[in-house]
């Protein structure tokens, strides 16, 4: 894959939902994913991590699509799904762990571009740090 | 195809074998370079959104893992090797450049005690890192260590607010008498000036996944276009060797036969081999050739560098400002100086620490605080704030229970046995282990720190080989009974044969080891084109 199709990509993933027609989840689907990722995380339905998922599970292979849509699908009540989240039983509660992680690594890699890109490093500069 | 012949061929175009390239070309020798991969170009077929992009793509079927470079994803060999033993792991990136296109830069000298177990000098070396670090843009303050001495730095990159404390609890340590140092990292990226028209860093925290702008060095971007750039190097790139070709009742190379990427089976004739193939790689290479094994040595002593990992929190600096948080990479910070002149009394070895903090929005260091919702989010980001991550980097120690062979049945695509890499961790490795364990943990509690994750008591199964340093199983010495190749990395038995990689090391201390495959290598080609000139060769 190309640079250029990927920062097409990535530049996607934020405006998906605006503009994309294209589409793998139902909208009933990616409304009630935008909502869990949105409890999971605040903030997350403003970098459009439900959007970004949704573009990902287009390029996603037939057992991936059907672990999200199903997880999607059981998912009802996410404060009694985390509850299990060190030793999920349900599918629920091993979707949360899924659904958590890929909303936490999505929402941070959006809200930088996948890019940090600083203006020189400083490092730390403060006086009551040193050792 | 009409036969080629060349003064010199060089198999593999990593670390060692890129600068083997420069070296002899421009020494005047006509090389050819043999590369199994192709050309990837940064910022086009890898790149840091290619990495984030697709590290989540993969996560999204469940099977969550460590983070996972594009480059090792995508164009690295799998099913390359048979693992024995204690979970050993290999990296091999068949492409131009090799791994030094996803190594972490980490440029540290060996110093005068460590070559006290190599039977040449640091002296002898020191002229050729100081070439090497001047031709990789080597960044790095100048510490005035006895064991890692400075070199030709260019200014070094300041530490992030948590290693700040540890450096402080390092400090604390060392005044109630503890021997150990903690400084900044020495990384191959440019910092001040273009290095051989390498852009100067510009700190965007993703060494690893490929330096989309060319900022960091590899073989691909400096020493090979540097030997192209003499005429006299022929690059043959998709080529694999299959074979080497030895003259008719003398033992000398004769060349190599190899597959192009059409398949098509070729020959060439060369005057010398080097080998640069890495350390697994180039020890399969011989055995299945069966040459240059008088000593019975090859494949044995082998070492590379294993560990674990503590986190510390430190309550002191929450609510610093995270925004320009990535610098180079992740580890910017160094415990070192540990049991260099006082060895300890439990383990043998050396090890050092690795150490790294920050809150890397594209990919955060901690990914998970309990919970949901905006309570889990600010512990989330707090802890990304307040943490400093400690890697273990121990020298694992030569044992007969490690080494490498080949597998009696299963071969590669090319009909050649697969290697076996054989890892059983000693005892001597766990008791090493647990030092790093209490040493750290005390680190951070003496900067006022609290201990977030550890390894607690440890057992062969935390422990966590790396993958790409492994050195020393076509052993150094003055002694053909006992080594493979002598102090300028020519083999004992085969007299036109050379080893460029870090398979020749006969000791491995705690410091990585690509600054001195290349210093080493760069030496071995100019003794290798005196011989041409002396017409000893």
């Amino acid at each position: 894959m190309y640079r250029r199709e990927l920062i097409q990509i990535i530049g996607a993933a934020a405006t998906a939902a605006a503009q994309a027609p294209k589409q793998f989840l139902s909208t009933a689907q990616l409304t009630k994913l935008e909502s869990l990722t949105e409890t999971i995380l605040p903030d997350a339905k403003q970098t459009k991590v439900a959007a970004y998922i949704d573009l990902m599970l287009q390029h996603a292979d037939e057992p991936a699509r059907r672990m999200w849509t199903s997880g999607i699908e059981k998912l009802t009540n996410v404060e009694e799904a985390a509850r299990e989240e060190m030793n999920p039983k349900t599918e629920a509660g091993r979707f949360f762990v899924v659904l958590k992680r890929t909303t936490i690594e999505a929402h941070y890699l959006l809200l930088s571009g996948g890019h940090n890109m600083s203006q020189g490093f400083a490092g730390c500069t403060h006086a009551n740090h040193a050792g | 195809m009409a036969q080629q012949v060349f003064d010199v061929c060089v198999v593999g175009s990593g670390p060692g074998g890129g600068i083997a390239a420069y070296a002899l070309t421009k020494a005047g020798l006509k090389v050819a370079l043999v590369e199994g991969g192709r050309r990837l170009r940064a910022g086009i077929d890898y790149g840091k959104y290619d990495a984030s992009l697709t590290q989540i793509g993969k996560r999204m079927d469940a099977k969550l893992s460590g983070s996972l470079p594009a480059l090792s994803r995508d164009y690295s060999e799998t099913n390359h090797f048979v693992p024995i033993g204690d979970r050993p792991r290999h990296g091999q990136l068949r492409a131009l450049g090799g791994r030094s296109l996803c190594w972490a830069g980490h440029s540290l000298r060996f110093g005068p005690l460590d070559f006290k177990k190599w039977p040449i000098s640091y002296d002898e070396m020191a002229p050729y890192y100081s070439r090497a670090e001047l031709l990789m843009g080597v960044h790095g303050d100048k510490d005035g260590l006895s064991n890692m001495p400075d070199g030709e730095f260019q200014k070094g990159v300041p530490l992030r607010c948590p290693e700040k404390m540890l450096k402080l609890g390092v400090e604390r340590l060392r005044g109630q008498g503890r021997e150990m140092a903690f400084v900044a990292q020495r990384k191959a990226m440019p910092t001040e000036k273009a290095a051989q028209g390498r852009a100067v860093c510009h700190y965007c925290g993703h060494c690893m996944d490929g330096c989309e702008v060319e900022s960091k060095y590899t073989s691909a971007n400096t020493p090979i276009p540097l030997a192209m750039r003499t005429g006299n190097l022929t690059l043959l790139m998709e080529s694999t060797m299959t074979r080497i070709l030895m003259r008719k009742g003398e033992p000398l190379v004769d060349g190599i036969e190899y597959v192009d990427s059409k398949g098509a089976t070729n020959k060439l004739q060369c005057n010398a081999l080097v080998m640069s193939c890495s350390t697994v790689e180039t020890a399969r290479h011989l055995l299945h050739n069966g040459i240059g094994n008088s000593s019975g040595q090859i494949g044995r002593n082998l070492s590379s560098h294993f560990g674990l990992t503590l986190v510390g929190l430190f309550p002191q600096v929450r609510g610093r400002d995270t925004a320009h948080d990535d610098g180079t990479d992740y580890y910017h910070s160094l415990l070192t100086h540990m049991y260099w002149d006082k060895p300890s009394k439990d383990f043998e070895g050396t090890y050092q620490v690795q150490c790294g903090a920050g809150f890397h929005r594209a990919k955060p260091a901690i990914r998970f605080a309990p919970g949901f919702g905006a309570a889990m989010k600010r512990e989330l980001e707090d802890l990304n704030a307040i943490h400093a991550g400690m890697n273990m980097q121990g020298t694992l120690l030569a044992s007969p229970k490690k080494f490498v062979d080949l597998d009696p049945e299963k071969k590669d695509r090319f009909g050649i046995p697969l290697p076996r890499i054989h890892l059983h961790y000693d005892d001597n490795d766990i008791r090493m282990a647990q030092d790093v364990v209490n040493t750290c943990e005390e680190i951070i509690r003496a900067a006022g720190g609290t201990v977030h994750q550890t390894p607690g008591t440890v057992t062969a199964d935390k422990l966590v080989i790396d993958s790409n340093h492994w050195v020393g199983t076509m052993r150094m010495g003055t002694d053909p009974r006992t080594s493979v190749v002598n102090t300028t990395n020519q083999s004992h038995d085969v007299k036109n044969l050379f080893i460029g990689d870090s398979s020749v090391y006969p000791a491995n201390p705690e410091k990585n080891p690509t600054l001195t495959n290349i210093a080493l290598t760069w030496r071995m080609s100019e003794k290798l084109a005196e011989k041409f000139k002396r017409r000893a060769i």
